[in-house]
C-alpha cells in the first residue's frame, strides 16, 4: 500500500467516524444501528495505519495487495450491515401492519360508540 | 356471520356489490376494509351503509385482508366469507359455500370457478389461468392436495379459520399462500362451483410487469411455508 494511499483511507475512515459521531450527537442515528458502522470506520482506519505489517496476512490469504484486503473485508461487512437492515425494516413493516390494523379497527368502534350515544342521547 | 369485503379503489364497483349483498345480509353484517384508497370508496360504502373500517394507509390486500379477520374474532363472528370487490363473485352463490361447508365439514371452503357448474362462468385470460394452474400443481406437490382455484377471493371461514388467519395471514398476493397455511396448521379444506363474473368496473391490481414478482415470490411463500414447522 504506497503511503498517499494510506494517507487517504486514513483521512476518509477518520472522516467517516467524525460524521457517525456526529449523527448519533444529533440524534438523527440511533446508538443500536451506528455500532456495526462505527466498527467498520474503526478497522478500516487500523488497517490503513498498520498496512505495512499487515502484508502477511494479505499475502497468506491471496490478496496480492493489503488495500485489497481491505476493500473486501469493508465489502462484506456492508452486506452483513444491508442484510441487518432489511431485517430492521421487515421487523418495522410488522409493527406498521399491526398498527394500522388496530387504528382501523378502534375508529370502527369509537365511531359505533359515537353513534350509539347519540341515539340513546334524543 | 360477517361479509369481508376488502377495497382499494373501487368505487365504481362497490356500490352494485354491496347492493346485492344487502338483499342477503344486514348492512352491519358487511365489512368493507378500505385499504387507504384515494377515491371514494369510503364515502360509497358508508352511503349505502356498510360497516366500514377506514385503514390509515394503503397496506395491500393480505393486510386488509386480515383486519377483516380480527374484527371477525374480536365480534365472536361465527363464520367469515371474503368477497373481492370488483363485484366478480356473485353473493348469492354464498349459498353454495356454506352447503359445502356443512357437507364436508371443511374449515375453510373455497368458491372455485374451474370446477363443475363454476365452468360455465368467466375463466379469465389464458396467462393467468396457466399461472393459476402452476400454482395449483406446486401446492399439489408440497403438500399434496389438489386445490383447482388457489387465486380465488370468494372463500368461507369457520370461527377455526377465522382465528388462524387473525393470528397470521400473508400479504402480497395472498390466496395461494392462504391455502397452503391452512393445511399446514391442520384444518379441513375444501372446494367448491361458484360462477365467476368479469371484474365489474376498476382495474386489477395486477399488473403486467408484477407478473414475474407475483409468480416468483408466490412460489417461494408456498415453499417457505411448507418448510416452516406447525405447532
Amino acid at each position: 500500500m504506497t503511503t498517499t494511499l494510506r494517507i487517504v483511507s486514513v483521512a476518509f475512515s477518520s472522516g467517516f467516524l467524525l460524521l457517525i459521531f456526529e449523527l448519533v450527537r444529533r440524534k438523527k442515528l440511533r446508538e443500536n444501528y451506528s455500532l456495526t458502522w462505527f466498527f467498520v470506520g474503526v478497522s478500516v482506519l487500523v488497517f490503513s495505519l498498520f498496512a505495512d505489517k499487515m502484508d502477511f496476512f494479505a499475502k497468506t490469504l491471496g490478496f496480492a495487495l493489503v488495500s485489497n484486503a481491505i476493500l473486501v473485508y469493508s465489502i462484506f461487512l456492508i452486506l452483513v450491515i444491508l442484510l441487518g437492515l432489511s431485517v430492521a425494516v421487515s421487523r418495522i413493516s410488522s409493527q406498521t401492519q399491526k398498527l394500522v390494523q388496530e387504528i382501523g379497527i378502534l375508529k370502527n368502534a369509537v365511531e359505533k360508540a359515537d353513534k350509539n350515544a347519540k341515539n340513546t342521547g334524543k | 356471520m360477517l361479509v369481508i369485503v376488502p377495497a382499494y379503489n373501487e368505487e365504481a364497483s362497490l356500490k352494485a356489490l354491496l347492493r346485492e349483498l344487502f338483499e342477503i345480509f344486514p348492512p352491519e353484517r358487511v365489512l368493507v376494509v378500505n385499504d387507504g384508497s384515494t377515491d371514494n370508496t369510503s364515502a360509497v360504502a358508508r352511503g349505502e351503509g356498510a360497516n366500514v373500517i377506514d385503514l390509515p394507509l394503503n397496506m395491500g390486500i393480505g393486510v386488509a385482508m386480515q383486519t377483516g379477520y380480527k374484527f371477525a374474532k374480536e365480534n365472536g363472528c361465527s363464520h367469515a366469507v371474503q368477497c373481492d370487490a370488483d363485484g366478480q363473485h356473485v353473493p348469492s352463490n354464498m349459498r353454495l359455500l356454506a352447503d359445502e361447508m356443512s357437507r364436508a365439514g371443511s374449515d375453510l371452503v373455497i368458491g372455485s370457478r374451474f370446477l363443475g357448474g363454476g365452468k360455465t362462468g368467466f375463466q379469465s385470460s389464458y396467462v393467468r389461468r396457466r399461472f393459476i394452474n402452476f400454482f395449483s400443481w406446486w401446492i399439489n406437490v408440497l403438500v399434496g392436495m389438489r386445490v383447482y382455484d388457489v387465486t380465488s377471493g370468494f372463500r368461507l371461514c369457520n370461527d377455526k379459520a377465522i382465528r388462524l388467519f387473525a393470528e397470521e395471514y400473508p400479504f402480497d398476493y395472498p390466496e395461494p399462500e392462504a391455502i397452503i397455511l391452512a393445511i399446514r396448521a391442520g384444518l379441513k379444506v375444501s372446494e367448491t362451483p361458484t360462477a365467476m363474473r368479469e371484474r365489474q368496473g376498476g382495474v386489477s391490481s395486477i399488473g403486467f410487469f408484477s407478473g414475474a414478482y407475483f409468480v416468483v415470490k408466490v412460489s417461494l411463500g408456498l415453499l417457505i411455508r411448507r418448510l416452516r414447522r406447525t405447532n
